[in-house]
């Protein structure tokens, strides 16, 4: 985008939260800088609770990300203000609705709408395969319960409620997660449910907590569907959706690589990269671009018979759509095989200790779309967040590797939980299961390991809370990310929502 | 060298040379993987008449082994593989004797579904004792970095080259057939361990010790299988609690295919279930990668059905 | 006292008290899960019983005719595809559905039974061992030789019968009729319908298994080339028992989409024929209660080395309950090699052993000749067919 139109966004969001503030004075004390005790430290960007914070906040955020973007692709968009307690009477601005979420709460059991008994547990479910080939998931559970150890440690719980953790194990299997999730919500009546894994299992669950009125938040898959607050309040997503990263590597290959012509994709097969591919088939023909091998592997291979044949159509551009180590074989075996332009690499297997190094040099010339700060890349050795982080699993998880990509997902699902359950409590009528829906779904925050952007949903106009990223190149020498050379990516609020 | 070949059905770029060749060193490579599990498979199936389940679980046991000896303990790796080996050896006659001996006489199902028992005991113990995240870095038997390969032809995608990796591999195929084939014609132990597998019963009248045969054949396909495991680890470049799951499975379809009481039939079969495995994708424009282990199958099937007993399995001779 | 054992005749009136006492556990049990468990467990007990019909399938073709399968997660499978796909797409009533499933079951079965008349023992093993892996990937593909499976069966992503969405809440209902007890949930009603399903099959099955057709699958068995010379031709019986048993086994498929309301390919591989031939062996190969305590092991063992909070160490983590599941079934199977109904049988011999009932002796003098050669009235009638108690399940 250009630097005017940008100028003028940053004066309008300036315009905006000055207005908003005044109008908000009256009611609420709190000021830009307060923050609950509850958020984690965070980086320059401060966490959002009430509306009086969000304005100056967002304005300032949005500020830094206009100035540090050299080429984005996309608008950077307004924070919506979120506003629980009262509405907000500042003009529309051209993609903010002024309206706040709010869940139905019709067909729902009496218990919904009333708030935790005092001192009771929260109890958050966290239902994942912790048994079966892909256990390696399940350590998300382990980085949430550091965060919730810490916040109970350290602040004695969210509002006086201590955090409890529930784990339930479905083997990746959606049959098993029914069951799971229905104990889940009837045996240890869990408060919410955090980061389900697993597409179709996340698609065979929804129904049972929409009936019971529990919230499945953060889910932690990108398949789009999540987005539909509409037909599915009551279930939100998590992480980047995997349609929005697929077009984001289009769009990237358009401006870094102009002279390519022919692509050629690898995709898991199974529900996580049939959604790149579905994704991809469109989009890239779509773009002009000649798609000259579509390979998809299963678990079971080593992917020599499938590198082979990615370079038999000669492509000037692979993109990976797989994740786990078959990203790394995919990166050493191009390489071996005498292919030397650019590889695109998912994000869900950025982590440069558990991924990236093994391929070593071959790693060079790979792109990915960095979302959070790898805590094993030099480049944040000084990060505040980061350096929180290694000190939480140090002392609340001794035993843990905190450079496991899995484990610092989890905190940070459990950081946005601690988020959300904040602003619930302070919303009218306490902390009731309706009001920590309400909460997902208004995001207006940064993460502590987020690379940059506002995590941000409203419910009505925007349904997808992770829309920042930055395409950056791999070092392998440094083996670090050069972010600050990247394209940085933000599709805030263009996600919309899900329309079918 | 580019041949296009306009046929429905068919890859146009398939009898292009360089990946005619590329696709064969792959199928021959993978393939003398699977032939070292079939190897694993026949020596136990040969005496003992069943199949270990647990097979793999024990290769990969057996790997983070000397994954502990040679990362962190700073071994060198020929030396840890060949320890492991050894302990492999006597770990498995164990099993044989204490475990499924017992059984044997009292059912037939019964062993297999032992060895399935201790296929999640070794799984739950290696992802408890090591974790479930995937381990790097792999211990490397042979040369295995980026450049350790030959270059044959370069001038187009893909380039034919060959890994030292995958020469490794097949040189550790022929060494160990070798090796068998020299035990089992040259030495005593290999004729009483022929003769058990031949006729069990007359071996016992003669006065050969049958039940160390049995042992014999665990300790054997033991002791393949854990240089098997670290040489595959290395090979597919994955060392996790499940690498070996799947690499079991097509031992199991080359020792079928090519008869599970035959060394010969182990090594031809798995290198016909490797190149099954790359070709057909390769070859077939309707025949995607993800489907190639249903197309081995349908090969089994069809060999199945003109030979029973595999290409080189033997005919049982049923007395009514 | 009575020295023990006790000796009792078959069909004599302790016979059949001991008898009415089995049909009344068997209710006490359906009154168990519907009264007293908890609704979320329920339904784990409801999955528990269709796993024990899929496995009442598989026992037909292991272990009263001989032939190991390992696929037969493939016609589970089929079965949960076909009840899921009519009732989410079509609107059907479930009931309707399961003949549908079970017919396919039934065609796929014969089917692979083909093989079954060249291929042999072991060898016949890796084939539906192949079915087991190549079922998965046949759903999740959209390419299989032209057709598009993945269109049909939602692919990677699975299916689920919904009771509609928030806004709508149409779609497919299972709901206690009016005329159920008050307090009557979906689950137990769930768990009701296919517990009566259950409870037909079985008794089915053994039926089956004590006719001629029963007993000429445990000659082929026991002695193939025996039992062709006496009349059972292994081509008919060999597909008649693939066919049946992946008929049973599909039914079974069926009411586990009803069950568990969502399905994925991989709920239907390798894993899972593991689970049901592991079940077999550990309930008991060849019995009529081996299958239900196979099917109820299946679904709770797992569930119980994951959750059972011990005494000084708390749960288990997720991969240690792996090593506790797989010891349990080294245990089980090690002192029970027969499986858990041996065992129990074993137990029960010292202190009850049935007897046939004797024929009356006949004063022969006043009848012909002719007439006593044709007395098969008087012959004992037949039992169910018993393995002797080392369980062999012949394989040649």
């Amino acid at each position: 985008m250009n630097q005017h139109s940008a100028r003028i966004r940053r004066g309008l969001a300036a315009a905006l939260c000055l207005s908003l503030i005044a109008a908000a004075c009256g009611s609420d004390d709190d000021k830009a800088a307060d923050t609950t005790a509850a958020a984690a430290p965070t980086t320059a960007a401060a966490t959002a609770t009430t509306t009086a914070e969000t304005e100056a906040t967002t304005a300032e955020t949005t500020a830094e990300t206009t100035e540090a973007t050299e080429a984005t692709t996309a608008e950077t968009t307004e924070a919506t203000t979120e506003s629980t307690a009262e509405e907000t009477t500042a003009p529309e601005t051209t993609e903010a609705s002024g309206e706040t979420f709010q869940v139905p709460t019709d067909n729902c059991p009496a218990d919904t709408t009333q708030p935790l008994a005092d001192g009771a547990p929260i109890k958050i479910g966290f239902i994942g395969p912790q048994t079966g080939p892909l256990a390696a998931f399940g350590v998300i559970g382990q980085g949430m319960k550091v965060y919730f150890d810490k916040i109970n440690k350290e602040d004695g719980g969210v509002d006086g409620h201590p955090l409890e953790l529930v784990t339930k194990d479905d083997a990746y299997d959606p049959a098993k997660s029914a069951p799971a999730v229905q104990e889940a919500l009837e045996g240890d009546k869990i408060f919410a449910s955090v980061f389900q894994v697993g597409t179709p299992n996340v698609a065979g669950t929804r129904q049972l907590y929409a009936d019971a009125c529990v919230p499945q938040a953060l889910v932690g898959t990108g398949f789009p569907a999540w987005g539909d607050p509409a037909h599915f309040p009551w279930t939100s997503g998590g992480i980047p959706s995997y349609t929005v990263e697929a077009r984001v590597w289009v769009e990237f290959i358009k401006q870094k690589f102009p002279d390519a012509k022919k692509v050629a994709i690898l995709t898991f097969n199974n529900d996580f990269g049939k959604t790149y591919k579905t994704t991809l088939d469109k989009a890239l023909p779509d773009a002009g671009y000649e798609i000259v091998a579509d390979v998809a592997h299963e678990a079971t291979s080593d992917l020599s018979n499938e590198v082979t044949q990615l370079l038999a159509g000669g492509p000037d551009v692979i993109i990976g759509g797989t994740t786990s180590t078959f990203c790394t074989n995919l990166i050493t075996l191009a390489r071996q095989g005498g292919f030397t332009g650019p590889i695109i690499n998912s994000y869900t297997c950025q982590s440069i200790q558990q991924f990236m190094v093994p391929a070593g040099e071959a790693a060079a010339n790979v792109y990915t779309l960095v979302v959070a700060k790898d805590p094993s890349d030099p480049a944040y050795a000084d990060d505040e967040g980061v350096k929180q982080y290694l000190e939480d699993v140090a002392t609340y998880g001794p035993g843990i590797d905190s450079k496991v990509g899995n484990v610092f997902t989890g905190y940070n699902a459990a950081f946005m939980t601690v988020d959300a359950l904040t602003r619930a409590a302070k919303m009218e009528g306490g902390l009731t299961r309706a009001n920590l829906m309400n909460a997902f779904w208004s995001y207006n925050i940064v993460g502590p390991i987020a690379i940059g952007g506002i995590a941000h949903v409203d419910g009505i106009t925007d349904a997808y809370i992770s829309e920042f990223g930055v395409m950056s190149e791999y070092d392998p020498a440094g083996q670090t990310y050069k972010v600050k050379d990247g394209v940085e990516i933000d599709v805030e609020g263009q996600g919309g929502v899900y329309s079918g | 060298m580019t041949a296009v070949l306009a046929v429905p059905g068919i890859e146009d770029n398939f009898f292009t040379l360089t990946l005619l060749l590329q696709n064969l060193t792959n199928g021959l490579a993978n393939g003398a993987v699977y032939a070292l599990m079939a190897l694993t498979v026949v020596m136990i199936y040969k005496t003992t008449g069943h199949l270990n389940f647990a097979q793999g679980e024990m290769a990969m046991f057996g790997t983070f082994i000397v994954y502990v000896l040679t990362i962190e303990q700073g071994l060198n790796v020929w030396l840890a593989i060949l320890l492991v080996m050894v302990g492999s050896m006597v770990v498995g006659a164990a099993f044989e004797r204490v475990l499924i001996q017992p059984l044997e006489s009292r059912s037939v199902l019964a062993p297999v579904i032992l060895t399935l028992g201790l296929f999640f005991i070794l799984n739950g113990g290696a992802a408890t004792i090591w974790g479930t995240q995937p381990h790097t870095p792999i211990p490397a038997p042979f040369p295995g970095r980026l450049d350790d390969k030959v270059d044959i032809i370069t001038n187009r995608l893909p380039h034919f080259f060959i890994t030292y990796k995958a020469l490794g591999v097949w040189a550790t195929v022929a060494v160990l057939v070798i090796l068998l084939n020299v035990m089992l014609k040259r030495t005593k132990l290999g004729l009483a361990y022929r003769a058990v597998a031949a006729n069990a019963e007359s071996s016992l009248i003669v006065g050969i010790p049958v039940k160390r045969m049995l042992m014999l054949g665990w300790a054997l396909a033991a002791g393949i299988g854990s240089i098997a495991g670290a040489i595959i680890a290395q090979y597919r470049n994955v060392l996790d609690f499940n690498f070996m799951a799947a690499v079991l499975l097509f031992g199991f379809a080359a020792a079928c295919v090519g008869g599970f009481d035959s060394i010969k039939g182990a090594v031809v079969g798995g290198l016909l279930v490797g190149l099954v495995e790359t070709f057909t994708p390769a070859l077939f424009t309707f025949v995607g990668n993800e489907l190639s282990l249903v197309m081995v199958l349908l090969v089994i099937l069809i060999v199945l059905y003109f030979r029973p007993q595999g290409l080189f399995g033997s005919k049982r001779v049923e007395r009514v | 006292m009575r020295t023990l054992p006790l000796v009792i005749e078959r069909k004599s009136t302790v016979h059949r008290v001991l008898q009415l006492v089995g049909v009344l556990a068997a209710l006490g049990f359906y009154l168990y899960v519907v009264g007293i468990v908890e609704n979320f467990s329920a339904i784990r007990w409801a999955v528990a019983v269709t796993l024990a019909v899929a496995i009442l399938g598989l026992n037909i073709v292991t272990g009263y005719s001989g032939q190991i399968s390992i696929g037969h997660s493939a016609f589970f499978g089929i079965g949960a595809y076909t009840t899921m796909i009519l009732i989410a797409d079509h609107g059907w009533p479930f009931l309707l559905t399961l003949p549908v499933a079970g017919a396919l079951g039934f065609v796929v079965g014969a089917v692979i039974g083909v093989p079954a008349l060249r291929i042999r023992g072991l060898y016949l093993s890796l084939i539906t061992l192949g079915l087991a892996l190549a079922f998965p990937a046949i759903v999740k593909s959209d390419n299989f030789f032209g057709i598009n499976f993945a269109s049909l069966t939602g692919g990677s992503n699975g299916k689920v019968i919904s009771s509609g969405d928030v806004t709508t809440k149409r779609g497919f209902h299972w709901s206690p009729p009016t005329w159920a007890p008050d307090g009557w949930t979906t689950n137990d009603w769930v768990f009701t319908t296919i517990f009566v399903i259950a409870l037909v099959l079985f008794l089915l099955t053994s039926n089956l298994v004590r006719s001629r057709v029963g007993r000429g699958l445990v000659a082929m068995r026991d002695n193939e080339i025996g039992a062709a010379v006496s009349g059972v031709y292994p081509a008919q019986y060999k597909v008649l028992a693939f066919a049946t048993s992946a008929f049973v086994t599909a039914i079974g498929g069926g009411c586990f989409a009803l069950a568990s309301t969502t399905i994925g390919p991989d709920t239907f591989g390798l894993q899972r024929s593991i689970e049901f031939i592991a079940g077999l062996v550990i309930g008991g190969v060849a019995t009529i209660l081996g299958p239900a305590i196979g099917g109820g092991l299946g679904e709770w063992l797992p569930y119980w080395a994951y959750e059972v909070d011990w005494p000084l160490v708390g749960k288990l983590e997720g991969p240690q309950s792996g090593i506790l599941y797989g010891l349990i079934l080294v245990v089980i199977i090690f002192f029970m090699p027969g499986g858990i109904v041996y065992g129990l049988r074993q137990l029960r011999s010292k202190f009850i052993v049935f007897v046939p009932r004797l024929p009356v002796p006949q004063d022969i003098s006043a009848t012909p000749a002719v007439a006593r050669t044709t007395g098969a009235a008087d012959r004992p009638s037949s039992e169910s067919i018993s393995p002797p108690d080392d369980a062999t399940a012949g394989v040649q």
